[in-house]
C-alpha cells in the first residue's frame, strides 16, 4: 500500500508540474483598443480672413466719396472727412490643388450697407481686387493664395447718412473649373 | 467487514491525493520562472488625416505614418494630423511575442452623419512577432483607407475601435 501512495504521489507531482509548466508558459494574452481617424475635405475653400472696414469718417455737405483700395489704403473724394479708426480691405483665403488656377468674380452691382438702428443706406460700388478679377486670375501656386479686396463707398451728405454703424454684406466668387 | 476495510483505504488515500496536489500547488508557484506578464497599451491612435475624394480610391498609411493616396489627393497645405497608431507592449527582458493585427474590414462612420469608409489590410512594426529590448518595444500600426468618389466631407471615426494582441511566443 505504502508502494501504491508513493507511485501515485510522484504521478500527482509530476502531472501538477507539467501543467503549472504550461501555464507558466502560457500566459494569457493582451489586447489594447486603438481609434482611427480620417477627414475627408473640399478640393478648394475660400474663407474671409478679414472684414471691410473704411473706419470712421464724416459726411461733409455735399457728401463724397471713400476710395479703399486692396492694398488697405484710403482716399477720399468730395466733402467726406476721415477721422482714424481702423480701416482695412477684405482678405480672403484661398486654398486647394498645387498650381490650380482659378476666377474671382467681385460684386457687379452696388451692395447696400443699412444702419443698423435706422433704414438710413449706403452704396458700395467699384470693387477691386489683388490679384485683379477675371477668368484664370488666381492662381494657388503653393496650394493657396490670399486675395485681398476694396472698394468704393458713397457717402451722402450728413442729413442721408446720420452717425452710427453701417453694415452689410457681399458675395465673391472664387471658381475653379 | 472487508469492503469497509477498503473503502476506507481509499478514502484516506484520496485524501493524500488531495493534500498533495495541494502542497505541489503551492511549491510549483513558489520555483517556476515568473515572467513579468507581457502588457499592451496604446499611445498614438491612427489618423490618416485630410484627404481630398477626387475621383475616390486608397490612402495606404504605413506603421511609420507616411501615407500614399491612389486616386485621392492630399493638399500640401491642409495635411491635418496623420499619425500611424503606436503601442507600448511591455513584458520581461528580451522575450519575443507574437502580433495579432485585426484581419476584418474595419467601418468608420462620419460624425454626426451616416456615411461610412472601410479601413483594412492593418500592418504593423514590428510585423508578425516583436522582441522586447529591455522589457519593452514600442508597436506601430498603419492600414488602408478606402474613399469613395462622392465621399462626404466630415470627420470620420468608430467608437468602438480595433483591437492589437500581443502574446508571448
Amino acid at each position: 500500500m505504502k508502494r501504491l501512495s508513493v507511485l501515485i504521489f510522484s504521478l500527482v507531482f509530476i502531472l501538477s508540474a507539467t501543467v503549472l509548466k504550461v501555464i507558466a508558459q502560457v500566459t494569457p494574452p493582451v489586447s489594447a483598443t486603438g481609434h482611427i481617424f480620417a477627414e475627408i475635405i473640399s478640393m478648394y475653400s475660400a474663407s474671409e480672413t478679414s472684414q471691410m472696414n473704411f473706419g470712421r469718417f464724416s459726411p461733409g455737405p455735399q457728401g463724397g466719396q471713400i476710395i479703399l483700395s486692396p492694398e488697405s489704403t484710403i482716399s477720399v473724394l468730395g466733402s467726406v472727412f476721415t477721422g482714424g479708426g481702423t480701416h482695412n480691405a477684405a482678405s480672403f483665403y484661398v486654398s486647394g490643388e498645387v498650381d490650380a488656377a482659378y476666377s474671382i468674380s467681385l460684386p457687379t452691382s452696388p451692395v447696400v450697407l443699412t444702419h443698423i438702428s435706422d433704414a438710413k443706406t449706403i452704396l458700395i460700388e467699384g470693387w477691386a481686387s489683388i490679384p485683379s478679377p477675371g477668368i484664370g486670375a488666381g492662381m494657388l501656386q503653393e496650394g493657396f493664395q490670399v486675395v485681398y479686396v476694396g472698394a468704393t463707398l458713397k457717402v451722402g451728405t450728413l442729413n442721408d447718412n446720420p452717425v452710427g454703424i453701417y453694415t452689410g454684406s457681399y458675395t465673391i466668387t472664387f471658381d475653379f473649373n | 467487514m472487508k469492503q469497509i476495510t477498503k473503502f476506507f483505504a481509499l478514502a484516506i488515500l484520496m485524501l493524500a491525493f488531495a493534500a498533495s496536489t495541494y502542497a505541489q500547488t503551492a511549491s510549483a508557484i513558489a520555483t517556476a520562472t515568473i515572467v513579468t506578464p507581457i502588457a499592451i497599451s496604446k499611445t498614438v491612435d491612427m489618423n490618416f488625416g485630410n484627404i481630398v475624394a477626387g475621383v475616390g480610391g486608397t490612402v495606404v498609411l504605413s506603421p511609420a505614418g507616411i501615407r500614399t493616396p491612389t486616386g485621392v489627393t492630399f493638399l500640401p497645405t491642409q495635411p491635418g494630423t496623420v499619425t500611424a497608431a503606436s503601442f507600448n507592449v511591455t513584458g520581461e527582458g528580451t522575450l519575443t511575442y507574437a502580433i495579432t493585427l485585426p484581419v476584418a474590414n474595419y467601418t468608420i462612420t462620419r460624425i454626426s452623419g451616416a456615411e461610412t469608409m472601410i479601413v483594412n489590410t492593418f500592418t504593423s512594426t514590428p510585423s508578425g512577432a516583436g522582441a522586447l529590448a529591455s522589457g519593452s518595444q514600442t508597436l506601430t500600426v498603419g492600414a488602408t483607407l478606402t474613399v469613395s468618389a462622392a465621399q462626404v466631407p466630415g470627420v470620420y471615426t468608430n467608437a468602438v475601435g480595433f483591437n492589437v494582441t500581443v502574446n508571448y511566443n
